[in-house]
C-alpha cells in the first residue's frame, strides 16, 4: 500500500475536519505524556506538589477526550467515512479512549506518591520502578510517534516492548513480595509501590492497544489478541 | 480517440496489469465474463474484464461516471444490441453458455436475465397489465386464473401487493416513484429470471423509497442473482455481498464488500471510496 | 476601511442600489414595449382575419336563403302532351314550362301582350319546371289535379328581395323594370312570395343557373377524394414512419431518404398534379376528372406531412418505454405494436388530420388532372367524374352572374366549416388519447 494521506479529499472541509481530529489527538497525547512524566517524577522525588499537579492535569485530558469524541462523532454522522478514513476515525476513537485511561492511571500513580510522602520515607523497590517507568514512558511516546508517522513497524516495536515490560513487572512484583515477607513493617509502603507498578503496567497495555490501532489504521489488519510472531508475519506480507 | 488522450490513458494504466481481488469465484458462477471488450465504434469502453457473478449473490458495481459499469451491465443481457455501433469481444457465459453465441436467442436470454432501469419506466397501462406483460408475450401461462396468480405472486415478492391490490386496473403511472420502481421489479420477477440486472435503480427515488428497494434487494437475493450498478457507495455497501470497482473501462478491484469498504487494496479504489481526487 | 482595500465586487455593492434604481425604469419600459409589440401584431393579425371572414360571411350569407313564389298549378295532361305516364321519353319531352306559364297567367289574368307575358314568365326560375316534373314522377296520381306549390323565383327576383337591386335607381339602370317590380309587390302583398332556407344549395350539383347551382356534387367529390387519400396515405405514411424510426439502419441511404421526405413536403403542389397527370392518367389510363386520381395525387402530397408528423410522434415516445419492453424480452415488432404505436397514435392521427385538411383545401394539383370540368351530376362512385369544393369555388368565382358571387362565398363558408371541424377533431383526439408517463 502506498503512503497514506488524509488530505486530497474533494471536500476541503472534510480534510480540515480529519486534520483537526488528528491534531487534537496529538495534543492530547502530548498532555498525557507530560502527565506521566510529572506523576512519575512526583513518585521518585516524593514531591507532593508535582503529585497534585499530575492529578489536576487529568481534568484537561478528560476535556480533550470529550472534545475529540465529539469531533469523530460528527465526522461519522456527516461524512460516512469509508476505507482509510473509516479506519482513521475508528483508530482515533480507540486511541482517545486508551489515552484517557492512561491519564487515569497516571493520576493513580500520583495518588500513590502522596500516600508514600505521608508515610514519610524513601521508597524501596524504586530501582524496578524507575526502570519500568522509563520503559513505559518510551512505549507511550513510541505509540504516539507511530500514530503521528503512520508507521506500522514502530507500532510493532511498541508491542514487543510491552511484552518485555510485562516480564519485568512480574519480576518486580516477586521481589517486592519477598521483601514484604522479610520485613513486615514495609508492607504498606511496598503495597503503594506495587500499586504504582500495576498502574505503569496498565499504561504499557494501553500503549500496546494504541500500537494495535495504528497497525489497523495503516495496514487495515486487526492484530488484537494475536501472538506477536504471527502479527510480525502478517505485517511482512 | 486522438493520440494525446490515448497517451494519458496509457500512462494512467502504466502500472495496471490485472484486476485486484477475487474476480473469479471458487464455486459455480451464474454468469461469468472472460476477457470482455466493448467498443462503441472506434472507442473502446470496456477493457478485458474477467468477472464472475455467483449464484444468489448481490454484486455491486461502482465507479466514477463514464467508467463503463453501466455499459458492462447492459452487455450482460445484450441490451447494447440496439446500438448499431456497439461491438463486443470475448465471452460472456450464462450457466456456461455464451450469450453472444449464434444459437442464443436474445428474446429468451432477456427472459432469463431481467433488467431494472435507472428511471422507473412502467408502461402507461394498468398495474395488472404491466406485470402480466412479460408472461403474456412469452406465453408462460395458459389460463387467466394462472396469470392472476403469477401477477399476485410477483407483486408480493416485490412487496408492493398490499399497496396496489385494490387498484390493479388503475394506470401504473399514477403510482409514486418508489412504487413504480417496485412495480418494475415485480414486472421483471414475473418472468422468473435467473439474474436481475439493476442499473442505478434508486437514483430517482427519495431516501425512504430507496430504503424499501434496498430491503427488497436483500429479500430477492435469496432466490435470484443480482448485479447492481450504483452511484451511491453507501448503497453498494449496504446491499451487496461483493463489490467491483471500475475505472475508465477497466475492472480495478473486486472483493467482498466488507473488505472493499474498510481496507481496499488498490489505490484507485481507496481514492474513489474515500472521495479523493487521485 | 478605505475604498482601496475593497475588491471590485465590494466596491460595486456600495453603489448597487442607486445604479440598479437608475437602470430599473429603463428595463421595465423595455419589457412593456416588447409586450406592446406582441399585442399590436396579434391585433393586426386578428383584424385581418376578421375582415376576411366578415367579407366572406356578408357576401355568402344570402346564398343560404332563396326566394320562392307560390303558384296554383294544374297538372293538365293535355297541356303537357303526355299520353302515358310511364313513358320516360314522353315525360322528358313534355311541355313542363307550359304548366308554369299557365299557372302564372291564371294568377295575373290582367297581363296581356307578348312582352308583358314574357316578363311575367321570367318571375319564375327557368329551371322550376323540372321541379314539377320530379314531383309528378314521384306522385303520378296527381295528374289532372290542382295544387299549390312553392317554386323557385328567378335569380333577379331573388336579388331584388336580397336588396341587391336598388328599387330607387332609374328604370333604365335596373335589371328589373317597373312592371316586374309591381308584379313582385303584388305577390309580396298577398303572401305568395317568401324567402326560405335554400336546401337546393346543398342538394343540387353544379348548374349554369345560379339559383339552381349547389355544392352537393363538389362535397361528394371532396368526400371520395379524401376517402381515397386517407385509405392510402395513413397506412403507407405510418408504416414508412415506423420503419424509418424503429427498424431502418442509420446509414447514408436512409439519410438520403430522410432528406428527400423533408424536401417533398416543400414541393409546390402543382408539381404533384403534373405527376398525377403523367403517371396515373397517361400511363395507367385511370379516368380523367375522377376522385380516385385526385385521391392518388393528394396522397402523394400528404404523405410527407404524415410521415414527418408520425416520426416526431414516434420520437416523442420515451426511450425508457422501449427499454422496458426489450428488457422483458419483447421482440422489436412486439415493442412497436404494443407500446410505441399506441403512445404515438394520437400524434399520428393529428398529423394525418392536418394533412387531410390540407388536402381538402388543395386546388392546384386537381386542376392538372381535369377535376376543373363543369360537372352537373353528383358522382356515385370515386370513378365518376366530379369536382371538389375548392375547385368549385374557383369555378364559381369566375362566373359573371351576380348570384355566383354569393355562391362562391357560401361555398367558402362550407369549406371553412369542414376545415374547422377537422381541426377540432384533431384537438379532441389529442386530448382524449394523449398518454402521460
Amino acid at each position: 500500500m502506498e503512503k497514506m494521506t488524509f488530505d486530497k479529499h474533494t471536500s476541503a472541509q472534510f480534510n480540515a475536519e480529519l486534520e483537526g481530529a488528528r491534531k487534537h489527538l496529538m495534543e492530547m497525547g502530548g498532555l498525557v505524556e507530560e502527565q506521566i512524566e510529572v506523576a512519575f517524577k512526583s513518585l521518585i522525588d516524593v514531591d507532593t506538589d508535582l503529585a497534585e499537579k499530575a492529578i489536576k492535569m487529568d481534568k484537561n485530558v478528560n476535556k480533550m477526550e470529550l472534545m475529540i469524541d465529539k469531533e469523530t462523532t460528527q465526522i461519522l454522522a456527516k461524512r460516512n467515512p469509508a476505507a482509510s478514513d473509516l479506519r482513521f476515525i475508528i483508530s482515533v476513537t480507540k486511541t482517545v479512549n486508551d489515552l484517557e485511561r492512561i491519564g487515569d492511571e497516571a493520576a493513580k500513580i500520583a495518588k500513590q506518591s502522596l500516600e508514600l510522602a505521608e508515610s514519610g520515607s524513601g521508597p524501596q523497590g524504586f530501582v524496578e520502578l524507575r526502570h519500568i517507568g522509563e520503559k513505559v514512558r518510551q512505549m507511550v511516546q513510541g505509540s504516539l510517534d507511530s500514530f503521528a508517522r503512520l508507521d506500522a513497524d514502530a507500532a510493532l516495536a511498541v508491542m514487543h516492548q510491552d511484552k518485555a515490560v510485562d516480564l519485568e513487572y512480574g519480576d518486580a512484583i516477586r521481589t517486592l513480595v519477598t521483601k514484604m515477607m522479610e520485613d513486615p513493617r514495609t508492607i504498606s509502603r511496598a503495597l503503594s509501590v506495587m500499586w504504582a507498578l500495576r498502574s505503569l503496567e496498565r499504561i504499557g497495555d494501553h500503549a500496546r492497544n494504541i500500537a494495535e490501532s495504528v497497525i489497523y489504521l495503516v495496514k487495515g489488519k486487526d492484530v488484537r489478541h494475536k501472538k506477536l510472531e504471527k502479527v510480525a508475519e502478517q505485517l511482512r506480507k | 480517440m486522438n493520440t494525446s488522450v490515448k497517451d494519458t490513458m496509457e500512462s494512467t494504466f502504466a502500472g495496471w496489469t490485472e484486476t485486484v481481488g477475487n474476480a473469479m469465484l471458487e464455486g459455480e458462477a451464474r454468469m461469468s465474463t472472460r476477457n470482455t471488450d466493448v467498443f462503441y465504434g472506434d472507442k473502446q469502453a470496456i477493457f478485458g474484464v474477467d468477472l464472475d457473478i455467483g449464484k444468489n449473490e448481490v454484486l455491486a458495481m461502482i465507479g466514477p461516471s463514464g467508467c463503463g459499469k453501466s455499459t458492462f451491465l447492459r452487455t450482460l443481457n445484450r441490451m447494447n444490441d440496439t446500438i448499431d455501433i456497439c461491438k463486443i469481444k470475448g465471452e460472456i457465459l450464462l450457466d456456461g453458455e455464451n450469450i453472444y453465441d449464434k444459437n442464443m436467442d436474445v428474446v429468451s436470454l432477456r427472459a432469463r436475465v431481467g433488467m431494472v432501469f435507472q428511471k422507473p419506466n412502467p408502461f402507461p397501462k394498468s398495474i395488472y397489465d404491466n406485470v402480466a406483460y412479460g408472461p403474456r408475450i412469452h406465453g408462460l401461462v395458459s389460463r387467466r386464473a394462472e396469470l392472476d396468480e403469477v401477477v399476485e405472486t410477483a407483486l408480493r415478492k416485490a412487496s408492493i401487493w398490499d399497496e396496489v391490490k385494490d387498484r390493479l386496473d388503475q394506470p401504473a403511472t399514477g403510482l409514486s416513484g418508489g412504487q413504480q420502481q417496485r412495480l418494475c421489479i415485480a414486472r421483471t420477477i414475473a418472468v422468473s429470471p435467473e439474474v436481475i440486472l439493476m442499473d442505478e435503480p434508486c437514483s430517482a427515488l427519495d431516501p425512504i423509497a430507496t430504503a424499501r428497494i434496498e430491503e427488497l434487494i436483500a429479500e430477492l437475493s435469496e432466490n435470484y442473482t443480482i448485479a447492481i450498478v450504483t452511484h451511491s457507495m453507501q448503497q453498494a455497501a449496504r446491499v451487496s455481498t461483493r463489490t467491483a470497482y471500475f475505472h475508465l473501462g477497466r475492472l480495478i478491484e473486486v472483493g467482498s464488500t466488507d473488505k472493499i469498504f474498510t481496507a481496499p487494496d488498490h489505490k484507485l479504489t481507496e481514492d474513489y471510496i474515500t472521495g479523493r481526487f487521485g | 476601511m478605505t475604498d482601496q482595500n475593497l475588491n471590485a465586487i465590494e466596491r460595486m455593492a456600495m453603489v448597487k442600489q442607486e445604479r440598479m434604481a437608475a437602470k430599473l425604469g429603463k428595463r421595465y419600459a423595455k419589457e412593456k414595449r416588447f409586450q406592446a409589440y406582441g399585442i399590436v401584431s396579434i391585433v393586426i393579425g386578428l383584424s385581418f382575419l376578421a375582415m376576411l371572414l366578415g367579407t366572406i360571411f356578408t357576401a355568402g350569407f344570402s346564398t343560404f336563403y332563396a326566394t320562392e313564389i307560390r303558384l296554383t298549378v294544374t297538372y293538365d295532361q293535355e297541356l303537357l302532351g303526355v299520353a302515358d305516364m310511364n313513358d320516360e321519353s314522353q315525360l322528358a319531352f313534355a311541355n313542363w314550362g307550359a304548366l308554369v306559364k299557365n299557372a302564372l297567367a291564371e294568377r295575373f289574368p290582367d297581363v296581356s301582350g307578348r312582352s308583358a307575358r314574357r316578363q311575367l314568365n321570367s318571375l319564375v326560375s327557368s329551371v322550376a319546371e323540372y321541379d314539377l316534373k320530379d314531383r309528378l314522377e314521384a306522385h303520378p296520381e296527381l295528374l289532372g289535379t290542382t295544387e299549390e306549390i312553392w317554386l323557385m323565383a328567378d335569380d333577379e327576383i331573388d336579388a331584388l328581395m336580397k336588396k341587391q337591386i336598388d328599387r330607387d335607381a332609374p328604370e333604365s339602370e335596373r335589371r328589373l323594370n317597373d312592371f316586374q317590380i309591381s308584379l313582385v309587390d303584388s305577390l309580396i302583398e298577398s303572401g305568395e312570395l317568401k324567402t326560405a332556407f335554400n336546401t337546393t344549395f346543398f342538394t343540387n350539383g353544379d348548374s349554369r343557373e345560379p339559383e339552381q347551382a349547389g355544392i352537393r356534387g363538389a362535397m361528394i367529390g371532396s368526400f371520395f377524394t379524401l376517402l381515397v387519400t386517407l385509405v392510402l396515405s395513413f397506412p403507407i405514411g405510418v408504416s414508412a414512419a415506423i420503419y424509418l424510426e424503429e427498424f431502418a439502419p442509420k446509414n447514408r441511404f436512409t439519410e438520403i431518404i430522410e432528406v428527400n421526405i423533408n424536401n417533398l413536403a416543400a414541393v409546390p403542389s402543382i408539381v404533384f398534379g403534373l405527376l398525377g397527370l403523367a403517371v396515373f392518367i397517361n400511363v395507367f389510363h385511370l379516368p380523367r376528372s375522377a376522385p380516385v386520381v385526385g385521391g392518388l395525387v393528394l396522397t402523394l402530397m400528404t404523405l410527407p406531412t404524415i410521415i414527418i408528423s408520425s416520426r416526431s410522434a414516434i420520437k416523442a415516445v420515451p426511450p425508457s418505454i422501449r427499454e422496458a419492453a426489450l428488457g422483458l424480452g419483447a421482440s422489436r415488432v412486439q415493442m412497436v405494436l404494443h407500446h410505441v404505436l399506441p403512445l404515438a397514435m394520437p400524434g399520428m392521427l393529428t398529423g394525418t388530420i392536418i394533412g387531410m385538411a390540407q388536402a381538402l383545401g388543395e386546388t392546384a394539383p386537381l386542376l392538372m388532372i381535369g377535376m376543373v370540368a363543369f360537372i352537373a351530376d353528383v358522382p356515385g362512385t370515386p370513378l365518376d367524374p366530379s369536382t371538389v369544393l375548392p375547385v368549385q369555388i374557383f369555378l364559381w368565382s369566375d362566373l359573371p352572374e351576380r348570384a355566383f358571387v354569393a355562391k362562391t362565398s357560401g361555398a367558402i363558408m362550407v369549406l371553412l366549416g369542414f376545415l374547422a371541424i377537422m381541426n377540432l377533431f384533431a384537438v379532441f383526439l389529442r386530448r382524449k388519447f394523449e398518454q402521460r408517463w
